[in-house]
């Protein structure tokens, strides 16, 4: 950077020997940048364009002037909101779809909400459907290679391997 | 989006030029009033054609080269009819007196190069700065980036025109002193 600054020197004085620097007085280079946003409104209004955002826009630009705030120091803020916004905004939509880790499983949520539901109530019955075709609504007393179904008043037993699907059956009662 | 695309770019165009359009205008009538009027004739010209513009830099300059022609014409007609309007605007003429006049057209031609510059920024950063002699400070001011982004493309530009000069026979910089 010193290399930087010495060439950056060197380079104004080389173009003031050769009288090639046009140096602005002082009072008229602040003179200048005080006037800057003032010249901008008013080629503004004269062409018709300026509005309640514009006159927005330039208050805060001038604002952070004043204020010593950067360019730079805005931009960065406005992207540390935007990343954030986008950040929360990800988590918030990643807790609507997927369960927490210590959330109750899919299987017992669903069944509470069965059992919230008011006109419903759930007393057991199944749906059993075997491979031969035939349909057995009840309510299953045992499990095992021999399932035991209390269907209709009466137990019916079926071998496991006969069963094509139980599905859980409601009820109103 | 709050602004159309045309009125974006003309506020960028106007930020980017507009020291160096007053800086110009100044120097040319003297006061800051009459410049002020100039530039806000140019600025809008620019606007109401920015369709047709190719190269801002050129066409502003050309506006404001052509504005100035006029002001001159209306406020002082008889001495207008003896001023060359090249005198007027190209500073380069006038300059010359003690320096040698081939290693000012190659001060010149490396100031012009477009290549010696990243871009149209740093040219402007660098005309504030080493020609016009405004500090970091009201350069960054004026352009709406920070002192330190100033500084250091200033500084890369001075060194690539140094190279520039160097690969155009001048061995040692310092014997243009």
């Amino acid at each position: 950077m010193k290399d930087h600054n010495d060439s950056a020197a060197l380079l104004e004085a080389i173009l003031d020997r050769h009288n090639l620097s046009r140096p602005i007085p002082a009072e008229v280079r602040e003179r200048i940048l005080l006037r800057q946003q003032h010249l901008l409104v008013r080629i503004l209004k004269t062409i018709g364009i300026f509005s309640f955002a514009y006159a927005a826009l330039l208050s805060l630009s001038s604002a952070l002037k004043k204020s010593g705030v950067g360019a730079m120091i805005l931009k960065l803020v406005i992207c540390a909101a935007a990343a954030s916004a986008v950040v929360g905004g990800g988590y918030y939509l990643a807790r609507l779809i997927l369960p927490a880790p210590d959330a109750p499983r899919q299987e017992k949520h669903f069944e509470q909400l069965q059992n919230n539901a008011p006109p419903v109530q759930k007393i057991g019955i199944y749906e059993i459907r075997l491979y031969n075709g035939r349909v057995i609504r009840g309510t299953i007393l045992s499990r095992g290679d021999m399932v035991r179904i209390l269907s209709e008043g009466r137990i019916v037993t079926v071998p496991r391997n006969q069963i094509q699907s139980v599905k859980p059956s409601f009820q109103e009662k | 989006m709050l602004f159309s695309q045309k009125e974006r770019a003309f506020r960028k165009a106007y930020r980017t030029y507009y020291p160096l359009i007053l800086n110009t205008l100044y120097r040319k009538v003297g006061n800051m009033e009459d410049a002020e009027d100039i530039a806000h004739e140019v600025f809008i010209s620019y606007y109401h054609k920015f369709d047709e513009v190719r190269d801002t830099r050129t066409w502003l300059f050309g506006a404001m080269r052509f504005s100035l022609s006029n002001y001159y014409r209306k406020k002082n007609s008889e001495d207008c009819s003896s001023l060359d309007l090249d005198t007027i605007v190209d500073e380069a003429a006038l300059a010359c007196r003690n320096g040698d006049r081939e290693v000012r057209m190659l001060l010149q031609e490396a100031i012009n190069d477009e290549s010696n510059f990243k871009d149209e920024f740093d040219r402007v950063i660098f005309e504030m700065i080493a020609i016009n002699r405004y500090t970091y400070k009201e350069t960054a001011q004026c352009l709406g980036i920070s002192k330190r982004q100033v500084s250091y493309r200033y500084q890369v530009t001075s060194k690539r025109i140094l190279d520039y000069l160097k690969k155009k026979g001048i061995s040692r910089i310092e014997d243009l002193l």
